[in-house]
């Protein structure tokens, strides 16, 4: 008897290995969603000058994983996060991460960040059929390419205010733009150029820099010889902090307006921070909508702080967006952790005009051609901290 | 066009005064010992990160914050130069090697630093950055600190090395290392003595930097890259070409912004270092050897 039990107990474990072997080579798709959890790739800036938003991003795209799977998953399958780190924008890194998730870990979804390394990976997406969700890179080039869809304003849709505050309330006619040398910074520069010709003002000046560079002495003093009334900012992260306390210590006191700010900027810039300026998707965590305030409140018993925006495009993305087509894929018969089935969901949904649930208040739909139109608001430092300063209601500032 | 001029010379004497201390350090490391130290770029990381912990969690003043940079720096210079280097070289190690072995310390060391501190700057306390003029130039009173303490560091290193037995025996290592053993110089000894110098002096380069920028786990690399360029375009084995070479970067960096934009400053720099060495391959005060 222990005999057979022996031999039984061999078989199973060589057909265990077998179906690993099978599953783990693609040849069946089905039998390696069943084997675990549906997962979610994620490739942001985990380390590097931005790792504040891989931090964030991740927890905000946790919580709902963690959330999700304590009801019983959807649709009976539960989630699982693979995250990987494109170092702060480094491109080649994130190629390699995205060829590691769709080849290696096979996921059918990666949740990505900044603009150059979500445009890298963009061609491998569309290439293995994966759904590429962006809620952080806000490049104008992200713009209509296949299988990418944004949940945040982009440079294009958020300069205009950045232009308009800087015209109306400053009364700037001159301009200055300083930007990181990628796709978002050189997008943010088209679209504030483009912006400050419709509303008759000029830029003097215009100068790129490194992402994660620490001395401004060159572009500040270039800037300064330009005599701009307004400077415009299209750098994320601590440069922010490092861009304002040096421009306020050579004596650069012109408004400066951005359209990102962080805590750990403003642990940088300290007291040059005050009176900055920035236009950004405008998330109020004290909101009583319910979904808000289901995030708010997990989001602060799990870590401790109340979310800001980067958290909340991420919850949104596994919470709502992910959610709703995975449901939609399994009402079908399908199985969502097969490559093509999300981005197939998604292309129909958008055409379909589905509204997803947001924690920004109500819903959010998105265009065919991958953006989405969210509040945005107008924030001002005071007092090391952001109060907001103006709502777009109409296409225009209001206080 | 004459007052950018004015402010941008100003700004290449102000980083050229801190890459003439940072290149002095590696310079009299490279000199005397023939190590291409690119682990350089740690010990400045972790003089920095001594000198945050020091001021942020000991609550010390900054100046305290300067001694433990220096010493913590010393101590890992010296710990590089008797844990891997002189074993390198008793075993007959090529210079290929030994450099490896220096790179794979920096980045084995910044992934520790990473995970020990984890990815977020942390501002050095204890120093208000705020402007100064003169003029139509601009500058901070922390570059102000820069280039007195750098001048007055730089001074105290000519002055030790031309003025005192232990910096004649250095000289003479560096010059001869066999010529100098026959005359009864350790140069082992040696080597510890301008590792332990050269890593205090990176430290508290690197802790002056962190009060305008800030420490970061790889924050020593780009710093140490222009010291290594100051070195090789003002000639290898020269400390005062050392420091002619780190003001002519330093200018020729922030010149550049006459007429390009202020992002090219790392293209200028090794522009410079190619056309100075195509027209003096020893570099502008080396000696050329046969």
């Amino acid at each position: 008897m222990d005999v057979w039990m022996a031999r039984i107990g061999r078989w199973r474990g060589v057909a265990a290995l077998a179906a690993a072997l099978v599953a783990g080579m693609g040849l069946w798709p089905g039998l390696a969603a069943s084997q675990g959890p549906l997962k979610i790739g994620m490739i942001l800036a985990m380390t590097g000058p931005g790792a504040f938003y891989g931090k964030v991003m991740s927890r905000g795209a946790q919580l709902a994983v963690d959330q999700i799977n304590r009801s019983g998953g959807v649709a009976g399958q539960r989630l699982a996060l693979v995250i990987e780190d494109h170092k702060s924008g480094d491109a080649d890194a994130a190629v390699s991460a995205a060829r590691k998730l769709v080849e290696v870990d096979r996921v059918p979804v990666i949740l990505t960040s900044y603009s150059a390394p979500t445009l890298a990976i963009q061609p491998i997406a569309v290439e293995r059929k994966v759904l590429l969700l962006n809620g952080g890179g806000v490049g104008s080039a992200l713009v209509g390419k296949p299988a990418l869809y944004n949940t945040r304003m982009l440079s294009s849709q958020i300069a205009p205010f950045m232009v308009q505050w800087a015209v109306d309330r400053v009364g700037a006619r001159r301009l200055a733009t300083l930007f990181w040398n990628d796709a978002a910074g050189q997008g943010m520069n088209g679209a504030i150029k483009e912006s400050c010709r419709r509303s008759g003002c000029s830029v003097v000046a215009e100068e790129p820099h490194d992402i994660g560079a620490k001395s401004y002495s060159a572009q500040l003093a270039r800037i300064r010889a330009a005599r701009p009334d307004a400077v415009l900012l299209g750098s994320w992260g601590d440069d922010v902090g490092y861009v304002l306390s040096q421009a306020r210590a050579y004596g650069l006191t012109v408004p400066v307006v951005g359209t990102d700010w962080t805590p750990n900027a403003q642990k940088i810039g300290g007291p040059a921070m005050e009176g900055y300026i920035i236009a950004v998707d405008r998330f109020e965590p004290g909101t009583g909508d319910p979904h808000t305030r289901t995030f708010v409140e997990g989001y602060r018993a799990a870590y401790g702080e109340v979310p800001e925006f980067y958290a909340a495009n991420y919850y949104e993305h596994v919470r709502f967006v992910l959610s709703t087509l995975i449901q939609r894929v399994s009402g079908r018969g399908g199985d969502p952790a097969r490559p093509g089935e999300l981005l197939a969901e998604m292309e129909r949904a958008v055409g379909e005009g589905v509204r997803f649930p947001s924690v920004y208040g109500g819903d959010m739909q998105l265009a065919a051609n991958g953006t989405v139109v969210k509040p945005v608001g107008v924030y001002q430092v005071k007092g090391g901290e952001l109060a907001l300063a103006g709502r777009i209601v109409g296409g225009r500032i209001q206080p | 066009m004459l007052a950018l001029a004015a402010q941008l010379a100003a700004n290449g004497l102000i980083i050229g005064s801190l890459y003439a201390l940072l290149a002095v350090s590696w310079g009299l490391i490279f000199a005397t010992t023939k190590t291409f130290h690119f682990a350089h770029a740690l010990t400045l990381t972790l003089g920095v990160y001594a000198a945050v912990l020091a001021v942020e969690w000991g609550r010390l003043p900054l100046a305290l914050g300067f001694l433990a940079a220096g010493a913590v720096g010393a101590a890992v210079g010296v710990a590089m130069e008797l844990g891997v280097y002189r074993p390198l070289r008793r075993i007959g190690a090529s210079p290929l090697n030994v450099f490896l072995a220096s790179l794979g310390l920096l980045v084995a060391g910044e992934s520790v630093v990473l995970i020990a501190f984890g990815p977020d700057a942390r501002p050095l306390p204890g120093w208000r950055l705020t402007g100064l003029a003169v003029g139509p130039v601009a500058f901070t009173t922390v570059e102000a600190l820069w280039m007195a303490a750098s001048w007055v560091l730089v001074g105290l290193v000519l002055g030790w090395l031309w003025t005192t037995r232990a910096g004649r025996a250095i000289r003479a290592v560096a010059s001869n290392r066999e010529l100098a053993q026959c005359v009864g110089v350790d140069p082992e000894r040696v080597f510890v003595q301008v590792f332990a110098v050269g890593s205090a002096l990176v430290a508290a380069g690197g802790t002056l930097l962190a009060l305008r920028e800030a420490a970061t786990p790889t924050m020593g690399v780009h710093p140490v890259l222009a010291a290594f360029i100051a070195v090789f375009l003002g000639g290898i084995g020269s400390v005062p070409g050392a420091v002619l070479g780190a003001l002519v970067l330093g200018l020729a960096e922030n010149l550049g912004g006459l007429v390009l934009p202020g992002h090219w400053q790392g293209v200028i720099a090794f522009l410079v270092l190619f056309g100075a060495l195509l027209v003096r391959p020893a570099g502008l005060l080396g000696v050329r050897t046969r």
